[in-house]
């Protein structure tokens, strides 16, 4: 690996009120890697990948993502916050895939792809209308475009808002729990969509509780615990031969836990 | 009683099996407390009328004989007039009292909360009877440069007629309530929004507008409406500093003939008349606003109507979530 790394966050630090849920997290993510982020629940996972696109602003260290730094400019004086406005034109290089879909409701299927083409991209509708039922194509979608979200199933859903993070053509996506709302029936439909983008090559980060899913696309897996990597290592060796007890102990709760209790608590 | 408890009494048919009972043909459970109270009803509202026509001091000539008189209508016209200009200052400023109130700058939302404050605090009344004697407090009105030159200026008793007084007024006070209600919308709107927004990388400004404002505006309308029909009969107060309203005419003709209860008859007649046209238009804006929500517009007499009016228009079954244009 000897060019630069497409993500490198230093040395991560966040505290909300009095709980530290960041406590120095440091991680590099390479261009077309695909990278799952295990953990067990309120370790700090969510909080991570928001600060990764400044949904959350971190209280120290850095994250950069192609050399530039996210949140925050250099400046003679020192650093410098960026304003909503700066870091709004940052974000439009990531994509995020929410736990909630999070799709905007007053808007169809296609409008909720292509708004974001249009309006930040600066793409004309009919370009981004070319773009959206493409992109719906690709997650098997496109005969809902005129629909509204509501009507749709979960996993159908959340295969919206992947597209809607794809059209604006991200150089790294986030993915936080993409199919813990889902029924278990409509897993399979979210993570193959997923894994054709892991296999075609883009840049992700995936908090998942689906070990499978990691197994299958994952090319590396974080463990976070407490708010500190615990563990980082290629996707077999860490899910076969863990080195941390803690991955050990999370490993051995969630694929026994999970599958006696058929659900996988948040 | 009997004879619908018998009929509810689900019939066990040995000779059809239940799989084979189409549900197409069943009847409505007979629903015996309905025809209880509506029997009541009947009786409370004959009652009710009898009691209309036979007293004589309801003057319903009188009535009839005012309903149309220019006076009252140019009263009705006022009304209108002041709901219209206060409710569009109060929807405006309020606004953007309610913008103040969520942008980072501490100043502006100091500003918004403190107006609110001191607006929402005190009476209407109090703050109309307060505009119109304004001239008290500052004899001259002008418009300058704050401590530098006045550019242009006028006596304040001049400019303050009853009208200007009450449209300021009524709209001042209305602006602090209609901050909050935009305050209490855009709360009700789920913060995944926001994030989803931002992630995709739109700023502040478009995230307002195209996100949260428009799936506000479906806890906003509602309470909107409730203002505006409680502003078309707030005027009535604007009688007070003598603007020339709908219950200060019905007072004026009063005052020479006595005959006030039929006026104020009159009164609420066309008030009501004015609120049902509100509840009509309401129907037709909530239903614009529940595009993607599965919900329901309550009844009332103008919606009522506004419901017909759309599926005379559409000619076909009622407007349903399932084909909402
Ligand atoms: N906005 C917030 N204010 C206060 N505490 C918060 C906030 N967001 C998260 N936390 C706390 O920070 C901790 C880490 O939260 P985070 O959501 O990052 O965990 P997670 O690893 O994503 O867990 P899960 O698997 O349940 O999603 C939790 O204890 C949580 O309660
Ligand atoms: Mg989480």
């Amino acid at each position: 690996m000897s060019d630069l790394p497409l993500l490198s966050i230093r040395d991560l630090h966040k505290r909300y009120g009095t709980t530290e849920v960041l406590r120095g997290i440091s991680l590099d993510v390479a261009r077309g890697e695909t990278v799952a982020v295990l953990g067990a629940s309120g370790s700090g996972k969510s909080t991570m990948l928001r600060c990764v696109n400044h949904l959350e602003r971190p209280d120290s260290g850095s994250i950069s993502l192609g050399g530039e730094l996210v949140g925050f400019t250099t400046t003679r004086r020192g650093p410098r916050m960026l304003t909503e406005t700066e870091i709004a034109r940052q974000r439009s290089r990531t994509g995020m895939v929410f736990q909630n879909f999070n799709l905007f409701p007053h808007w169809t299927v296609l409008r909720n792809v292509t708004e974001g083409p249009v309006r930040v991209r600066g793409l004309d509708r009919s370009e981004a209308r070319e773009l959206g039922l493409r992109l719906l194509a690709t997650v098997g979608l496109e005969e809902r475009a005129s629909s509204y979200p509501k009507h749709l199933s979960g996993g159908q859903q959340q295969r919206v808002s992947i597209a809607r993070a794809l059209a604006m053509d991200p150089e790294l996506l986030l993915f936080d729990e993409p199919t813990s709302a889902l029924d278990p029936a409509n897993v399979g439909e979210v993570t193959s969509v997923m894994k054709r983008l892991a296999d075609g090559g883009s840049t992700m980060i995936v908090v998942t509780h689906e070990i499978g899913f990691a197994r299958a696309a994952a090319t590396r897996v974080v463990v976070i615990a407490d708010g500190l990597v615990v563990e980082d290592g290629p996707t077999q060796q860490v899910l076969d031969a863990p080195r941390s007890p803690v991955t050990q102990t999370f490993l051995e709760n969630t694929l026994y836990g999970a599958r006696t209790t058929g659900a996988n608590e948040r | 009683m009997k004879t619908a408890d018998a009929d509810a009494a689900p019939t066990t048919d040995q000779s059809k099996p239940a799989s084979r009972t189409d549900i197409a043909d069943a009847r409505r459970a007979p629903q015996p407390w309905t025809w209880v109270t509506a029997l009541l009803a009947g009786v409370l509202l004959a009652q009710l009328g009898t009691m209309m026509v036979r007293n004589p001091n309801f003057e319903w000539d009188v009535v009839a004989r005012h309903l149309f008189d220019t006076r009252i209508l140019h009263g009705l016209l006022v009304t209108c007039y002041l709901t219209v200009l206060a409710m569009a200052i109060g929807v405006i400023f309020g606004g953007v009292l309610a913008a103040f109130r969520i942008t980072a700058n501490p100043v502006l939302r100091a500003f918004a909360a403190g107006y609110i404050w001191v607006f929402r605090g005190t009476p209407q009344l109090v703050q109309l009877i307060f505009w119109f004697n304004i001239a008290l407090l500052m004899p001259k009105i002008g418009i300058g440069i704050p401590f530098g030159p006045v550019f242009w200026e006028a006596d304040a008793n001049a400019v303050i007629t009853p009208f200007f007084a009450a449209v300021v007024g009524l709209g001042l006070h209305e602006a602090a309530y209609q901050a909050e209600i935009y305050r209490a919308g855009l709360l009700a709107v789920d913060e995944g929004q926001t994030d989803a927004a931002r992630s995709i990388g739109m700023k502040p400004m478009t995230i307002f507008v195209k996100i949260r404002l428009p799936q506000a505006m479906r806890f906003i309308v509602p309470p909107t409406f409730s203002q505006i029909i409680g502003m078309t009969k707030a005027t009535s107060l604007v009688s007070v500093i003598g603007g020339a309203e709908l219950l200060f005419s019905a007072q004026e003709i009063f005052s020479d003939t006595f005959q006030t209860i039929p006026l104020l008859i009159v009164a609420c007649i066309w008030y009501l008349v004015l609120t049902t046209v509100l509840n009509f238009f309401q129907y037709f804006i909530e239903a614009y606003y529940a595009k993607g929500a599965t919900r329901a517009v309550p009844t009332n007499a103008g919606t009522w109507i506004a419901r017909r009016v759309s599926r005379l228009r559409s000619r076909g079954p009622e407007r349903t979530e399932a084909n909402p244009q």
